[in-house]
């Protein structure tokens, strides 16, 4: 294999993982928990001639 | 002849039988995506929902999702003003590891795109072949797709940093969400047609609350449908924004589809014919096919496994 096939995957990898931490460090998946209710709350009303609403019995996405 | 032999369905069976030694990549691949398709959707057996993103096509707003689509996710923290480094590192590391064998063998988009090709590959439609230059230069949508919404939700995401835009439609938020073939069928349609037409919301029927919205993405949905059962995954191939992105990294993957060149035979091309995204196999390195059209699926190993094999790129 060619050795910048090898450098290139490697550098993904440690980039990845760095991006990884980064992103584990800035709360990242705490932002989303947190913002997604009302997002999907737009969702929903984007939705809502069909799926109307909890009442229905509907399962609510997120 | 007995009438058992000459009944067709029996005769499919049979060649399907006579067919399964030489398919076992594709039995193992059938088993991976259907267990993937229901942890996916394992809210629906009890599951708890998480937060994290993943390298597959799962639409934002899946009733029964267990985890978000990496892109939905990308397009969505980009929109709340944050840079989504959570989600490139879970894209970069999945590429540089597996390429996409997560497209092959894990995604419920890439799932259904198998089930519609089987129509061609049974005969019933006739497969539509498409030459090599254009297969390479239709890859340019996924590209136009991914990077549009990401100009799109940067914008947004600054605009709300700034404090200019506060709340927003939906589309601001998920704009590939509103054409997302996957998004229509598995989130409208299910809430369109399971709620809406048996009116168990008690809303009204479909019939009542139809829209140029839901006209626009049911017609997406019937072209990508056509166009996937005639062209054997033709939405990974060219539309897909998330495996655009996973094709970054892809071509450099540490686990890659490996040819020994020594075994070949010349003007066989076994292996190119068995492959769902018209790879140019023999043109590529055997130490491991580096074109981002390559999902990893493993039709080719079956279709040879003498010189081709799944194998480490060190």
């Amino acid at each position: 294999m060619e050795i910048n096939n090898r450098i290139k995957y490697l550098t993904f990898i440690i980039v990845s993982l760095f991006f990884i931490l980064t992103g584990f460090a800035l709360s990242e998946l705490d932002i989303m928990n947190s913002i997604t209710p009302n997002d999907f709350d737009r969702w929903v009303d984007f939705l809502s001639p069909w799926i109307g609403d909890e009442d229905g019995g509907l399962p609510r996405p997120w | 002849m007995s009438t058992k032999n000459s009944n067709p369905e029996n005769n499919i069976i049979k060649e399907w039988l006579a067919v399964l030694p030489s398919k076992r990549i594709r039995t193992l691949r059938l088993v991976s995506q259907i267990t993937f398709f229901l942890l996916f959707n394992g809210v629906i057996f009890g599951f708890s929902r998480t937060n994290f993103p993943l390298p597959v096509v799962l639409p934002p707003g899946a009733p029964y999702a267990t985890f978000w689509g990496g892109f939905s996710a990308l397009q969505y923290i980009l929109a709340n003003g944050q840079f989504p480094f959570l989600v490139l590192g879970v894209f970069f590391l999945t590429g540089s590891l597996f390429g996409k064998l997560t497209c092959g063998w894990a995604c419920p988009i890439g799932f259904w795109q198998d089930f519609l090709s089987m129509f061609a590959n049974l005969g019933f439609v006739e497969k539509l072949k498409v030459s090599r230059p254009t297969n390479k230069e239709l890859q340019d949508i996924g590209g136009f797709f991914l990077w549009g919404s990401v100009i799109i939700t940067g914008f947004f995401g600054l605009q709300r940093l700034n404090g200019d835009l506060t709340g927003g439609e939906f589309w601001t938020f998920i704009p590939y969400g509103v054409i997302d073939p996957a998004g229509t069928m598995f989130v409208t349609f299910f809430y369109a047609l399971i709620w809406g037409v048996f009116d168990l919301s008690g809303n009204g029927s479909l019939l009542d609350n139809l829209d140029l919205l839901f006209f626009v993405k049911s017609i997406v949905l019937v072209i990508f449908t056509y166009v996937s059962i005639k062209i054997p995954r033709a939405y990974c191939r060219w539309i897909c924004p998330t495996g655009a992105l996973l094709g970054y990294t892809s071509g450099n993957s540490l686990i890659a589809i490996k040819r020994n060149a020594a075994k070949c035979v010349d003007g066989c091309n076994a292996c190119e014919k068995a492959c769902p995204t018209d790879v140019p196999i023999t043109e590529e390195n055997p130490d491991g096919i580096e074109n981002n059209l390559c999902i990893s699926c493993g039709n080719c190993v079956d279709a040879c496994p003498d010189a081709m094999s799944f194998g480490f790129r060190f």
